[in-house]
C-alpha cells in the first residue's frame, strides 16, 4: 500500500515541502489498497 | 477508501478570470489525488486577496478588480473545480472565499495580532518580492504575504486545516503561513509546493497563439484543447502523462519510453486522457475523431472547429482574421506569401483571393494554417 506523499513524489509533483518526516507520519497513515480507483475502464 | 486520519488541506486559487486555465491544472490534480486517499480538500478562492493581487513573480502592480468582477469569477470557477473533486461523502471538498473573513478585518487589530509576528527584513529577502525591489513594491502589496498567511491560520482554526499546497512560486507565502501558525504555539502546520508545468525551455506550459489554454470550453474549444496536448514536444510527454492524467506510472513509463514516430501514440493517449478529464469522454472522443480525420483521413470532420459564413464570397484575408488564424490583414498576407495557408488542400498564393461556390463543394471549405491549425468554413 502506498501513502499519498509517496505517490505524489513518484509522479513528480512535489518540488519542496516543510517538515518531510512529520508530514509523512501525518499523511502517510491514510492509505488505499491499490491503483484500481485510477484505472477506470475507459482509460487506455 | 482507506483507513487512518482524514486531514484537511488547502490550495488557493486567484479569481482573476472567470475560468481556470492550465496553470491551475496541477493544483487540482494534486488535490484530487489527496482526496482519493481520503484527505479533505479546501479550495480557497481568493476573493479578498484578489483585491490586492499577488506580487509573486510579477514585474508590475496588478490592476485592481471590483467586488462584482471577483464574485462573478468565483461563481464560474466553482463549477470547473467540480470536475476534479467530489463535493459529497466523508471527505467532501469545500470551497471557501477569503473575502468572507478578510474584508472585515480591522487594520489596527490585524497589525497588532498578525503584523507584529512578521519581520519586514525577512519578508523583503523572500524570493517572491525580489523582482519588485527595483521597480517598487507598495505597502499594499507587501501585505499580500500577511493576508495569505492569515488565510492559513483562519482555515487551521476553523477547519483543522494542516497543510497548504501551491505552485512553487508560492513557497515564500506558504512558509509565511506555516511559521505564523507555529509562532502562535501550534506545531502541526505544513507546506508543500509542486512543480510548475513548463516546456523544455523552462517556459510555462499552456500558452497558445490566442493566449492561455482555458479549461472553459467557450474560451478554448475541446478540439483546440486536445490539439494542444496532441502537439506537445516529445520531451514533455512523460511530465504531462504523470502530472495531468491518472494513468498508473508503469503505463506512463511505457508510453513515454516510445521513440521517434511511436511517441505520437503516447501523445494521443495524453491528449485524450487530459481532454476527458476536463471536458468529459464524449468531447474527448469527438476531438480525437476530428483530429484523426484531419491528420490520417479517418474519423469524422463533424467535430473540428468550424465557423458559419453568412456570405461565402469572403476574401481569404477576412477568412483568416475571422478564424483567428491571423490577427490582421498584414499578418494574413505574410502567412500567404510564406506559403503557410491552404484552402481545401491547395496552397493559397493569391492574397486577393475571394472564396466562391466552387470552394464549398461539400457544403464546407477547409482552411488550414501550417500543418496543425484547421478551420471548417460552413456556408
Amino acid at each position: 500500500m502506498d501513502n499519498v506523499l509517496k505517490v505524489l513524489q513518484e509522479r513528480g509533483y512535489i518540488e519542496q515541502m516543510t517538515h518531510p518526516q512529520e508530514m509523512d507520519e501525518l499523511f502517510g497513515s491514510r492509505k488505499i489498497n491499490s491503483f484500481l480507483y485510477w484505472n477506470r475502464p475507459n482509460s487506455r | 477508501m482507506g483507513h487512518g486520519k482524514s486531514i484537511p488541506f488547502y490550495i488557493g486559487i486567484d479569481p482573476t478570470a472567470d475560468s481556470l486555465h492550465v496553470g491551475h491544472f496541477v493544483s487540482l490534480m494534486v488535490a484530487s489525488i489527496m482526496q482519493k486517499y481520503g484527505h479533505k480538500p479546501i479550495i480557497l478562492v481568493g476573493g479578498g486577496t484578489a483585491s490586492i493581487g499577488d506580487p509573486s513573480g510579477k514585474t508590475d502592480m496588478r490592476k485592481m478588480m471590483t467586488r462584482e468582477e471577483i464574485d462573478h469569477n468565483v461563481a464560474s470557477i466553482k463549477k470547473q473545480i467540480a470536475k476534479f473533486l467530489k463535493f459529497d461523502g466523508d471527505n467532501a471538498a469545500i470551497v471557501v472565499n477569503n473575502a468572507d473573513w478578510l474584508l472585515d478585518l480591522k487594520f489596527i487589530d490585524f497589525n497588532r495580532e498578525i503584523g507584529s509576528l512578521f519581520s519586514v527584513n525577512k519578508m523583503l529577502a523572500a524570493e517572491c518580492y525580489k523582482q519588485r525591489m527595483e521597480k517598487g513594491l507598495t505597502f499594499f502589496e507587501l501585505g499580500y504575504m500577511l493576508l495569505q498567511s492569515y488565510d492559513f491560520l483562519h482555515l487551521y482554526n476553523t477547519y483543522g486545516c494542516k497543510l497548504q499546497m501551491g505552485g512553487n512560486d508560492q513557497w515564500s507565502n506558504i512558509i509565511g503561513g506555516v511559521e505564523l501558525i507555529r509562532k502562535i504555539g501550534k506545531d502541526d502546520s505544513f507546506g508543500l509546493t509542486f512543480k510548475l508545468l513548463t516546456t523544455k525551455e523552462g517556459k510555462k506550459m499552456g500558452k497558445t497563439e490566442k493566449g492561455a489554454l482555458w479549461l472553459d470550453e467557450n474560451k478554448t474549444s475541446p478540439y483546440e484543447f486536445y490539439q494542444y496536448w496532441r502537439n506537445i514536444e516529445d520531451e514533455s510527454v512523460k511530465t504531462v502523462l504523470s502530472l495531468l492524467t491518472y494513468l498508473p506510472m508503469d503505463k506512463v513509463n511505457e508510453l513515454s519510453s516510445l521513440k521517434d514516430e511511436k511517441i505520437n501514440e503516447a501523445k494521443k493517449v495524453a491528449a485524450f486522457e487530459i481532454t476527458k478529464l476536463v471536458h468529459g469522454e464524449d468531447e474527448a472522443r469527438k476531438a480525437e475523431e476530428a483530429s484523426n480525420a484531419l491528420f490520417n483521413g479517418s474519423g469524422s470532420l463533424d467535430n473540428m472547429p468550424s465557423i458559419h459564413l453568412d456570405d461565402i464570397n469572403i476574401s481569404i484575408l477576412d477568412a483568416l482574421i475571422k478564424t483567428n488564424m491571423a490577427p490582421s490583414k498584414g499578418q494574413a498576407r505574410i502567412l500567404i506569401n510564406q506559403g503557410g495557408i491552404t484552402l481545401n488542400d491547395e496552397k493559397v498564393t493569391d492574397t486577393n483571393l475571394v472564396l466562391s461556390e466552387k470552394d464549398f463543394q461539400d457544403g464546407f471549405a477547409i482552411l488550414k494554417k501550417g500543418k496543425k491549425t484547421f478551420y471548417k468554413l460552413e456556408k
